[in-house]
């Protein structure tokens, strides 16, 4: 694409999003969107987002890797475990960024003496069979060491769980 | 009023400073990704502050890179900010009174991060109501100062950081941050399993249209979950009265 159609494009991109930001707020006062369409909506974020982070856990760089040697997915564990906890997007980024770079440098450390010339974890997941896939999006904590063990108060963790799952 | 407005102002944006943390390394990303990738530093900059979007402008900034078709480009983008109409329908209620251009100014500032911060103002009731829209300025504008900025950097230091650090992972954590604690009732859960679940097998498709297909399933299983059962308040109540 030539320079000029690449600002073009980012110039209609800026518009459809304006164009989304600003249709509910030029309604005439009093006036919303059809309940349909606000039910539907509701679900976007968790949708979309899901949609963006599940490859970067499950497939990083591309390639999918459902084991304990995927950093990624197991900083991604515990940041969904701190961020069902804290409810709090900076506490989220933290942990799951100084646990990504903690499993970074264990693996450096452990791929650079193998203890059992296998590599740093002999098996998947061990015990739990076939897993589906995107466990990791669940937030219970069950595929993962203990919460408890990383983040100290987790009693709201069974209150959190008796609101997802009633029927249990 | 005026120092009402000015203290409402600063108010929003020290609420927006913690969020930062978050957003700057994911500016700097976007801004060395989006050079990489190809694009004049002017543009990969003109994309912050015309489409300032965080998560569409990756997605974009790696699908130009790609060689995707302008249409595909501009429908990835409406699928990936419509979560903002979901915001900008409920704050409406709140800046519907407003004159023309604050209203244009404030959708312009609505991200995921002014949102969070500015929906939890307006629903305060300690909060002044004549003075709360300039506290979402405040968040707003803080906002976009930092993500200008920190574009500008990873423009011009981008190729100095360490892939090691893999900064690039604090997009995907403030994405967890913002989901999960919405995340509270089953819907919502089954919606952010399906859509992970499908962007993940349709992964390979080319052009990220494999996205679309996860959003969209997302919030059909959504919508679906929901009617299927009864609403939350009426099921809790029948659990309480006993079989």
């Amino acid at each position: 694409m030539s320079n000029t159609t690449l600002a073009l494009t980012i110039l209609g991109m800026g518009l459809i999003t304006f164009a989304i930001r600003v249709a509910p707020f030029l309604l005439p006062s009093g006036a919303q969107l059809p309940q349909w369409l606000l039910r539907a909506l509701r679900y976007v974020p968790a949708a979309v987002l899901s949609a963006i982070i599940a490859p970067e856990l499950l497939m990083p760089g591309g390639v999918f890797d459902l084991s304990l040697g995927n950093e990624r997915l197991l900083a991604g564990v515990v940041a969904i475990l701190v961020a069902w906890r804290t409810r709090n997007v900076i506490w989220t980024v933290g942990v799951g960024m100084v646990v990504l770079w903690g499993l970074q440098a264990l693996g450096l450390s452990l791929h650079s003496d193998p203890p059992w010339g296998v590599g740093p974890f002999p098996s998947p997941l061990p015990g739990r069979g076939v897993s589906p896939p995107l466990e990791e999006e669940d937030p219970l904590p069950s595929p993962l060491p203990r919460g408890r063990d990383l983040i100290p108060p987790l009693g709201g963790v069974r209150e959190g769980l008796r609101l997802l799952w009633p029927a249990r | 009023m005026a120092s009402l407005n000015r203290s409402q102002f600063l108010a929003g944006v020290r609420a927006e400073l913690p969020i930062l943390v978050g957003v700057v390394p994911f500016g700097m990303i976007f801004g060395a990704i989006a050079t990489a990738g190809g694009l004049t530093p002017l543009l990969a900059q003109s994309m912050s502050s015309v489409v300032f979007a965080g998560s569409a402008q990756f997605i974009g900034a790696q699908l130009m890179a790609g060689g995707a078709p302008v249409l595909v480009l501009l429908a990835t983008t409406f699928v990936v900010n419509l979560r903002h109409l979901l915001y900008s329908a409920s704050l409406a209620p709140h800046v519907q009174q407003l004159p023309l251009r604050w209203r244009l100014l404030l959708a312009y500032l609505l991200t995921d991060e002014a949102y969070a911060v500015t929906i939890v103002h307006y629903t305060d009731p300690h909060s002044p109501p004549a003075a709360r829209h300039w506290y979402y300025l405040g968040a707003g504008l803080a906002l976009w100062t930092s993500w200008q900025i920190s574009t500008a950097v990873g423009i011009v230091f981008g190729a100095a950081v360490p892939p090691g650090w893999s900064l690039d992972f604090a997009l995907a954590l403030t994405f967890i941050g913002i989901v999960v604690p919405a995340a509270r009732d089953r819907p919502h859960v089954g919606a952010a399993l399906a859509a992970g679940l499908v962007a993940v097998l349709t992964f390979a498709w080319p052009y990220k249209l494999g996205l679309m297909a996860a959003a969209v399933t997302g919030i059909l299983v959504g919508v679906a979950l929901e009617s299927r059962r009864p609403r939350a308040g009426r099921r809790v109540a029948a659990e309480e009265a006993g079989p």
